[in-house]
């Protein structure tokens, strides 16, 4: 296994991340060693970007105390965020603060020629766009404003550190003006490494896959906003007829799009672009998952480093309908149904019943699990990022369309009847519940009693990954 | 079987009269002419507290597994051992001997219906220990009361 760098332009490019890091949270396997991130947005303020980076740092804080080399059963967490090589996560986009688009390339200081071909291409809205949250659904101004990443250190620094067998993953939108104009150029730039840069050979030649999102969402209409979303369709076609004509470097490409079922509120950019976790991110992260489960001799490239065999994909669901788990093909199933059901186990535990059981049940007492525990930092940070997957799969479901697989806030005495279409199965004990949670944490917990206080925390999270994954598979009977 | 009668003689709460008889004594002080009803009450009493303590520590709902959950199931074992001495003394009220029934050389009762309430009480002592002791062979095994009852109720900080 390798490296994988996995590119996030714009604001979709964020949350795809935010979904995966949700999927490795869950134990979701992935055919990497590690995964480098890496956000392309001028837009630092966005509030997808920020809560992603967020997320990406506070997965990375409690993986920090979880061992992976034992031979252990634990998956959550298990896959490697590395943020050492690019620890801000972004990829700065300098100059475009406080800017206009006319100032950045200095329209009144170009010829009389010069600023009359710039008419042409760049309209005066345009030209006098403040830059400051991104290029506003202008993909013009993005493939202007974006080659600067080709000089950028942090660019340098990513290529740099890409090896042998490592791959690459970009993920961007197409109807929007960050995503739109910044593929095509990452993609080129890559290819085209500059050979000053270390490994450029390598980048050059690395395997590449990416996806493009089509459009999934709207904007309600807001005449105070630069973006209109009913462009979306005629700005998709444009760049899709421009990517049949000019890109070709993908080893991998996938397509994913859904019918336009909801309006989001229009805003520009800044804090305020927080969007709902949507279906379409959850399954862009897959085809994170799937290009990584590709063996290298089909990403193979020529001497010009152009794939020899480029593969274009797409993914389909049972039926046109709200989405769970038995709209699913059975191998999309077969990769997050136990993962994300184990994780929704553990999370609703801490969130619900974690501060009533560990004072008197004996997988607390067994691992010294006490109030010191319970006001770690470990302890909070984990409950947080619980907190924040169980926030997560509720935008999802109440998103449109719905991908609800769970029912979050299913009654206490109803626990295992939490996944949808699945009915619990009879186990043979008197508890049910939290009281049948409590019971195989017990058990789990008596081959742990040898373990640490130094160990505690790992040992916290392989205790609720093996009880999980007990009553997932005798209650939910998902093998 | 002589163990069980050992065990009652060191919680004579009831008149002496009433542990010979039941010991098997007969009038004339001989020992086991008579049927040693210890044994049966012993094995009862062993047999009870056994089962509850059983049903403690592997039949049981696992949010009831702390000291008090404990404490209740102890109480039901003393309660039911009690009835357990004082029904077997009862059934066995037209057997007794004169000897045994009357204090020597009158017509006064030494074993009344309040002799078989106390034997009761010292058949509950015997039962707690029983308890005690399953408690602390079975405890290990128990998936969820294995610290229950001494380190469920050490405060946990």
């Amino acid at each position: 296994m390798a490296k994988l760098y996995v590119f996030g332009i714009g604001g979709t490019g964020a949350r795809v991340i935010r979904s995966l890091t949700m999927l490795l949270a869950s134990g979701v396997k992935i055919d990497a060693d590690e995964i480098i991130p890496v956000i392309i947005d001028p837009d630092r303020a966005n509030g997808d970007t920020t809560r992603t980076v967020e997320l990406l740092k506070s997965y990375v804080k409690i993986r920090t105390d979880l061992k992976f080399d034992g031979g252990k059963a634990n998956r959550f967490f298990e896959t490697k965020i590395n943020l050492d090589i690019n620890p801000s996560v972004f990829l700065p986009i300098e100059d475009t603060q406080d800017k206009r688009f006319d100032e950045y390339i200095g329209y009144n200081g170009l010829s009389k020629s010069n600023r009359a071909l710039a008419s042409m291409l760049f309209s005066k809205k345009n030209l006098n766009a403040d830059m400051q949250v991104g290029f506003k659904g202008n993909p013009n101004i993005g493939s202007v404003v974006l080659n600067q990443i080709q000089s950028s250190q942090i660019f340098r620094n990513v290529i740099s550190s890409i090896q042998q067998n490592d791959r690459i993953f970009i993920i961007s939108s197409i109807f929007g003006g960050t995503g739109a104009s910044g593929f095509p150029l990452l993609i080129k730039n890559i290819r085209q490494a500059d050979q000053h840069i270390n490994n450029y050979a390598i980048a050059r030649s690395a395997s590449i896959g990416a996806i493009t999102v089509l459009p999934y969402f709207g904007l309600k209409d807001d005449p105070d906003s630069a973006i209109d979303s009913s462009s979306f369709i005629s700005k998709t076609k444009a760049a899709l007829s421009y990517y049949e004509r000019n890109l070709n470097e993908a080893n991998v490409l996938y397509y994913i799009a859904d019918k336009v079922k909801k309006q989001f509120d229009n805003y520009d950019g800044g804090e305020k672009q927080e969007n709902d976790a949507h279906i379409v991110e959850v399954i862009s992260a897959l085809a994170i998952l799937d290009f990584m489960s590709i063996d290298g001799q089909y990403l193979q490239n020529d001497a010009n480093n152009n794939p020899i065999n480029p593969a274009y994909k797409e993914f389909g669901i049972k039926e046109d309908a709200d989405v769970d788990f038995s709209k699913l093909g059975d191998v999309t199933n077969a990769i997050i149904k136990k993962p994300l059901t184990q994780m929704v186990l553990f999370s609703k535990f801490l969130k619900e019943k974690f501060s009533s059981s560990y004072k008197g049940q004996p997988w607390a007492k067994d691992l010294n699990f006490d109030d010191n525990f319970s006001h770690s930092p470990f302890y909070n940070e984990i409950k947080e990022f619980g907190n924040g997957y169980l926030i997560w799969l509720k935008e999802l479901a109440l998103n449109e369309r719905k991908f609800e697989p769970f029912e979050i806030t299913i009654p206490e005495n109803e626990l295992f009847s939490l996944v949808q279409n699945i009915e619990p199965a009879w186990v043979a004990c008197l508890d049910s519940n939290y009281d049948l949670f409590n019971n195989r944490l017990n058990k789990c917990a008596k081959s742990h009693i040898a373990h640490s206080d130094s160990d505690k925390n790992n040992n916290f999270v392989q205790l609720f990954y093996e009880a999980t994954k007990i009553l997932v598979e005798e209650k939910l009977r998902m093998n | 079987m002589e163990i069980f009668s050992k065990i009652y003689s060191w919680f004579v709460t009831y008149p002496e009269s009433l542990y010979q008889f039941l010991s098997g004594l007969d009038c004339e002080m001989v020992e086991e002419s008579n049927t040693n009803q210890f044994i049966l009450i012993g094995f009862v009493t062993l047999f009870v507290s056994a089962m509850f303590c059983l049903l403690f520590y592997f039949v049981r709902h696992s949010k009831y597994n702390g000291f008090l959950s404990w404490f209740v199931v102890l109480l039901l074992d003393a309660v039911t051992s009690w009835l357990v001495g004082w029904e077997i003394c009862k059934s066995n009220e037209g057997n007794i001997p004169d000897c045994f029934l009357y204090k020597p050389g009158t017509l006064d009762l030494q074993i009344d219906s309040m002799a078989y309430v106390a034997f009761g009480f010292s058949n509950t002592i015997v039962a707690v220990i029983w308890f005690l002791l399953f408690s602390v062979i079975l405890k290990r095994f128990s998936t969820d009361c294995r610290h229950t009852p001494w380190k469920s109720i050490w405060p946990r900080h």
